[in-house]
C-alpha cells in the first residue's frame, strides 16, 4: 500500500512539474531537465505495466531504464553548467577542468579495474554499477557546487532548486545502494521504498523551486570589470604582497 | 567496510553541500559591486595603506624595552594585555583584507576569457599560506607574548621561499635574512 502511495504521488508530482514547465515555458530554458522528467514519467508507467502484465520482461527493462536515467541525469549537470556559467567564461573554464579531472579519475579507475580482470569497474551486480555511476555523479555535483560557490556565481531560485534536488537524490541513492548490498535481504520493505522516497523528496524540491519565476540578473551597464587574466593575477599578487609585507614588518622591526 | 564508510562520508558531504547551496544567499548583483570601485582590495589598501607601519608599531620591541626599563610588573602586565588585544585585532584585520582581496579576485576572474588554471591554483596557494600565517600568528599572540610571532613568521617565510623555489613564481621569495632583529 505504502509503495503504491509513494509511486502514485511521485507520478503526480512529475506531471505537475511538467505541466508547470510547459505553462511557464521554462522547459525551453532547461530542455534536458524537463526531457529527463518526461523520460522518468514514461519509464515509470512502462515499468508499472510490465510489472503487472509481463513480469518476465520487468528486470531487463527496469535496469536498462535505470542506466538511461543515470546518463540523462548526468546531462542535467551539463545543463546546470551551461545555464549557470554562460555569462562567466572564466568560471566555466575552471569548471570544465574540474569536471574533466573527475571524469578522468573515473575513467582511470575503470581502466585499472578492467586490467585487474573485472568486466567494468569492480562491480559484480547491476546495483554496484549504478552505485559507481552515482558516485561519479556525486563528485561532479560537488565540483560544480564548489566552483559556483567559490566564484560567487549568482544562483537563481531555479538553479538552486535543480542542483539541490538532484544532489540530495544522488546522495540518498549512494547511501541506499551501498546499504542495500548488506541489509537488502534483511529489510526488503525498506529498500523497496527508499529510492522512491528519495526521488519524491527531490521532486518536491524541484516543484517548489520551479513553481514561481526568478529574477533575471544582468551585469549593470558601464560597470568596471577586469577581464584580462594575467593583469588580474599580477594585480592580486601585488595586493597580497602588500599584506605580506605588512605581516613581515610586524615581526621584523 | 571501509568502502561503505567512504561512500557514506561522500554522500553526507554531498548532502551538506546541496543544502548549503540551497540556503546560501546570493551576493550583491555584479553591477552594484563593480560600481563600488575597481577593486575592494585596492580600496581597502588605499584606506589602510599604513598596514606595515601599524604592524611595526604594535609589535615594536622598542616599546617593550622602554616598559621593561620602568621595572613595574603592573605596567608590564597592562602593556602586554593592551598589545595582545591590539595585535589580535590587527591580525584579524589583515586576515579580513586577504579575504577581501581573494573575493575581489574571484569576482573579476570569473569573466576572464583567458583564465589560467595553474595561475589560479598558485594564487590559491598564496591565499591559503597568508591566511594560515595570520591564524597561526593570532594563536601565538593569544597564548604567548605579542612579540613572539616573529620566530613563527620567519619560519613561514623560509618555508614559503622553499615552496617558491619549487613551484616557480607562486610565492616570490622575500629576503628573510635581511629582516632586522631588535633583540639579538
Amino acid at each position: 500500500m505504502l509503495t503504491q502511495i509513494l509511486w502514485w504521488s511521485g507520478n503526480l508530482l512529475e506531471v505537475l512539474l511538467l505541466l508547470r514547465g510547459i505553462q511557464t515555458k521554462w522547459a525551453r530554458r532547461f530542455p534536458i531537465f524537463y526531457s529527463y522528467h518526461v523520460f522518468i514519467l514514461v519509464e515509470s508507467l512502462l515499468i508499472f505495466g510490465l510489472y503487472s502484465w509481463a513480469q518476465r520482461l520487468y528486470p531487463p527493462v527496469y535496469w536498462t531504464c535505470e542506466f538511461v536515467g543515470v546518463l540523462l541525469g548526468s546531462l542535467i549537470l551539463l545543463e546546470i553548467y551551461r545555464v549557470a556559467l554562460r555569462q562567466y567564461p572564466g568560471t566555466a573554464r575552471m569548471a570544465r577542468n574540474l569536471l574533466g579531472f573527475v571524469f578522468a579519475m573515473a575513467l582511470a579507475k575503470a581502466l585499472v579495474g578492467h586490467s585487474y580482470g573485472s568486466l567494468w569497474w569492480p562491480a559484480r551486480t547491476y546495483e554496484e554499477v549504478e552505485r559507481n555511476l552515482r558516485v561519479v555523479q556525486a563528485f561532479a555535483i560537488l565540483a560544480l557546487v564548489i566552483v559556483i560557490i567559490a566564484y560567487r556565481i549568482p544562483r537563481g531560485r531555479h538553479l538552486k532548486g535543480i542542483l539541490t534536488g538532484y544532489g540530495l537524490f544522488v546522495a540518498l541513492s549512494v547511501m541506499e545502494l551501498t546499504l542495500a548490498k548488506y541489509f537488502g535481504h534483511t529489510f526488503p520493505w525498506l529498500f523497496t521504498n527508499t529510492p522512491q522516497i528519495a526521488y519524491n523528496l527531490a521532486l518536491c524540491i524541484w516543484t517548489v523551486a520551479l513553481w514561481v519565476p526568478e529574477r533575471e540578473e544582468a551585469i549593470a551597464a558601464g560597470s568596471v570589470v577586469v577581464r584580462d587574466h594575467p593583469t588580474l593575477v599580477s594585480r592580486t599578487r601585488e595586493e597580497l604582497e602588500h599584506v605580506r609585507l605588512g605581516l613581515r614588518g610586524a615581526t621584523g622591526r | 567496510m571501509n568502502l561503505v564508510i567512504l561512500l557514506f562520508v561522500l554522500a553526507a558531504v554531498l548532502m551538506w553541500a546541496s543544502l548549503h547551496f540551497l540556503r546560501a544567499k546570493d551576493r550583491l548583483p555584479v553591477g552594484e559591486k563593480a560600481e563600488v570601485g575597481l577593486s575592494n582590495g585596492q580600496a581597502e589598501l588605499t584606506a589602510g595603506g599604513d598596514l606595515p607601519f601599524l604592524g611595526d608599531a604594535i609589535f615594536s620591541e622598542a616599546d617593550w624595552d622602554f616598559i621593561r626599563g620602568e621595572h613595574s610588573p603592573v605596567l608590564t602586565e597592562l602593556f602586554r594585555e593592551e598589545r595582545r588585544g591590539l595585535a589580535a585585532r590587527w591580525l584579524d584585520k589583515s586576515a579580513e583584507r586577504i579575504r577581501a582581496i581573494r573575493e575581489d579576485h574571484l569576482r573579476n576572474s570569473r569573466y576572464s576569457q583567458d583564465l589560467d588554471v595553474l595561475a589560479e591554483l598558485k594564487l590559491l596557494a598564496l591565499f591559503v599560506y597568508l591566511i594560515t600565517l595570520c591564524r597561526c600568528m593570532l594563536l601565538v599572540v593569544r597564548v604567548a607574548e605579542p612579540t613572539t610571532p616573529r620566530a613563527l613568521a620567519l619560519h613561514f617565510e623560509k618555508m614559503a621561499n622553499r615552496l617558491g623555489r619549487q613551484q616557480g613564481a607562486a610565492l616570490p621569495p622575500l629576503p628573510v635574512e635581511e629582516l632586522p632583529r631588535s633583540r639579538p
